[in-house]
């Protein structure tokens, strides 16, 4: 064997681990959901059940209105995505292509809130809902995730790796600046915009510390809060848990899917060919 | 549609001045040529007239109508950039129809349209093809076709030629040319290749320090510029500048003495200095300079020589005379490609004896 081999052979092993590392709790998760609760518990832990309890999926379903969690989870993510992709298409034009006065300082400023960490936001932005009482409701799931400045300056980037040349070209045979945005500029950056869309999406359903404060009956609770049925002062049921998991991560199994290759396209480069 | 620029300046951020009180004519149905070194103005101008930029001072007309505050959809201008600007996601077809869809025309009027222009610029058979999939010069015949759907009142290129290959940009050249002559429309090319300019142009404005310095033919920028950064700017190689100083006497008997007095540097092409007993029409002066080195690439010779202490450059001094292997060269100079320039570099006197007029 030559150098060349070998070092692909180690390539593929380091990559092999890894997958094997990042399978590991999904495969758990899935075994455990298919245990009894007996074994679920076993300490050493069993491996492959006795008899595959597929009831569990059932009965986690009914434990709790699941239903309602999976209509407010749905609602929650698609109006938080598509509310976001319009403020950040709008806001990265304007820091991309438009001039307007302040436009470095506010820049600055927007960057900034990058940097203050997501937990110190949770108390200042309870505050402000429960003053205009919107605690346990939609507005409350729903408003703060209305804007997301790392979404912008993700999509500005591509928006100004799009040349000057095509605004000008654009302008000069009749495109007004609203045209250029929604015919121009929004296909060419198609796919940091999706890319962006499916983080939003993963983001959102997976969301579980905001959802748990803000709501306060099952009304309103989304599917990641939902799960926290399983636990209650008796303990952990674990195979229900992990049953009612493996469902509530199949939507995002296929998001992920359908939308891969947009996924890791947008991540990798610009988006613009030719 | 003739362009005029009157007192026309622009300064950006009210500080740096870019244009300085910029005064010309683009003749109707001509190519015009935009030529100077890079950030000597030349695309800011290009610009000003598509109206992407407005003047911060002074009025720009289109024949008699005052079109200063105009974008540029009103002026119904065409521009070619030098990255192409296609649209990357739209077709061929649709690229070159999109102004026509801008200007709300027909899709079947659209169609013969960018079909007359697909023949006009030969790429009748790419219109289904993205731009991603054409070579350069493919894509600059898809912008060209682009800018002329509109049928425009005036045609801008703005460094059209620069992203291709030494080849293709000859070809390219002369396709522009054609086209430009075929369609009637005026143009006004922007490029820092004078080579290129020379070829293309009728008329060429030099520009530097964002200030015309010499507007004219192509041929009389060559034969009479107007000042010394003009002389160095046009001509390859560069023309050779030798203090006057010491060689004033020589030249007493037949530069008049009003002249001679200004007078600082010599100007002279390469090519206008050639062996002495050449049977040429001569300047009445002979000199003498040692040799550096003699080298020939197929037809031409440069032969390098030190006189009055300045490395200086003659290309046409004939093969055989520098197979003597002397030390020294005894030259003359031609009465074509020789000039003087006064302190300011403006130049005062040529030696082919016309008077210095800078006119169009």
């Amino acid at each position: 064997m030559d150098k060349q081999k070998i070092s692909r052979l180690l390539e593929y092993l380091i990559l092999i681990f890894g997958g094997i590392l990042m399978l590991i709790p999904f495969l758990w998760m899935l075994d455990t959901a298919l245990k009894s609760g007996s074994e679920a518990m076993t300490i050493p832990p069993v491996i492959i059940p006795k008899k595959l309890q597929w009831m569990n999926f059932v009965l986690a379903w009914h434990a709790a209105p699941f239903l309602r969690y999976f209509i407010n989870s749905v609602i929650v993510t698609v109006i938080t995505t598509c509310g976001q992709l319009l403020t950040t298409i709008l806001a990265a034009y304007a820091f991309a292509k438009l001039e307007f006065y302040g436009k470095k300082i506010v820049f600055m400023i927007c960057l900034t809130t990058m940097m203050v960490p997501g937990e110190m936001l949770i108390i200042p932005n309870f505050i402000t809902l429960s003053k205009f009482h919107m605690i346990n409701t939609y507005y409350a799931l729903i408003i703060p995730w209305l804007a997301s400045f790392f979404a912008v300056f993700t999509l500005r980037q591509t928006f100004m790796s799009i040349p000057d040349e095509i605004y000008y070209s654009a302008k000069i045979d009749g495109a007004g600046d609203w045209y250029f945005l929604w015919h121009m500029l929004v296909p060419l950056a198609k796919p940091t915009i999706i890319a962006l869309a499916a983080l939003e999406i993963i983001n959102s359903w997976n969301s579980f510390m905001w959802p748990l404060i803000v709501t306060n009956s099952d009304k309103m609770r989304t599917l990641p809060v939902g799960l926290s049925n399983f636990t209650t002062d008796a303990g952990t049921q674990f195979q229900l848990l992990m049953a009612a998991s493996t469902i509530i991560i199949i939507p995002m199994l296929l998001v992920y899917i359908f939308l891969q290759k947009y996924i890791i396209a947008g991540v990798s480069r610009s988006g613009l060919k030719g | 549609m003739k362009v005029r620029f009157e007192n026309v300046s622009l300064n950006y951020d009210k500080q740096k001045e870019v244009l300085h009180n910029l005064n010309f004519e683009i003749p109707n149905g001509k190519l015009t040529c935009l030529l100077g070194p890079s950030g000597c103005g030349k695309s800011t101008t290009l610009n000003l007239i598509s109206g992407l930029l407005l003047p911060s001072a002074g009025k720009i007309y289109f024949d008699k109508q005052d079109v200063t505050k105009k974008d540029a959809l009103d002026r119904r201008v065409g521009m070619v950039f030098q990255n192409y600007a296609l649209y990357p996601h739209m077709t061929v077809l649709e690229n070159i129809c999109f102004p026509l869809k801008m200007a709300k025309v027909k899709k079947k009027d659209q169609l013969k349209r960018a079909q007359e222009l697909a023949k006009l610029v030969h790429i009748s058979n790419e219109l289904d093809k993205h731009p991603g999939e054409l070579s350069g010069g493919q894509q600059q015949r898809v912008a060209i076709a682009r800018s002329l759907a509109k049928s425009p009142s005036i045609l801008l290129l703005d460094e059209p030629l620069s992203n291709l290959d030494a080849r293709l940009r000859v070809e390219m050249r002369d396709e522009i040319r054609k086209i430009q002559v075929a369609t009637g429309v005026t143009t006004v090319f922007v490029t820092h290749d004078q080579d290129e300019a020379m070829h293309i142009a009728d008329k060429i404005m030099i520009l530097d320090t964002g200030e015309v310095q010499q507007y004219t033919t192509p041929n009389k920028i060559y034969d009479r510029p107007s000042n010394l950064f003009v002389a160095k700017f046009i001509g390859n190689p560069e023309v050779n500048v030798i203090p006057l100083a010491d060689l004033k006497s020589e030249f007493a008997s037949f530069i008049p003495n009003d002249i001679l007095k200004n007078a600082v540097s010599l100007i002279v092409r390469p090519e206008s200095i050639v062996s002495a007993d050449s049977t040429q029409k001569l300047l009445p002066v002979n000199f003498q300079g040692k040799l550096l080195s003699a080298s020939r690439f197929g037809k031409e010779t440069a032969v390098r020589m030190n006189f009055q202490g300045e490395t200086i450059l003659a290309t046409a001094i004939l093969q055989e005379k520098l197979e003597q292997k002397s030390e020294s060269i005894h030259f003359r100079l031609k009465t074509t490609g020789v000039f003087l320039s006064d302190q300011a570099g403006k130049i005062i006197w040529s030696a082919d004896g016309e008077r210095i007029v800078n006119d169009d």
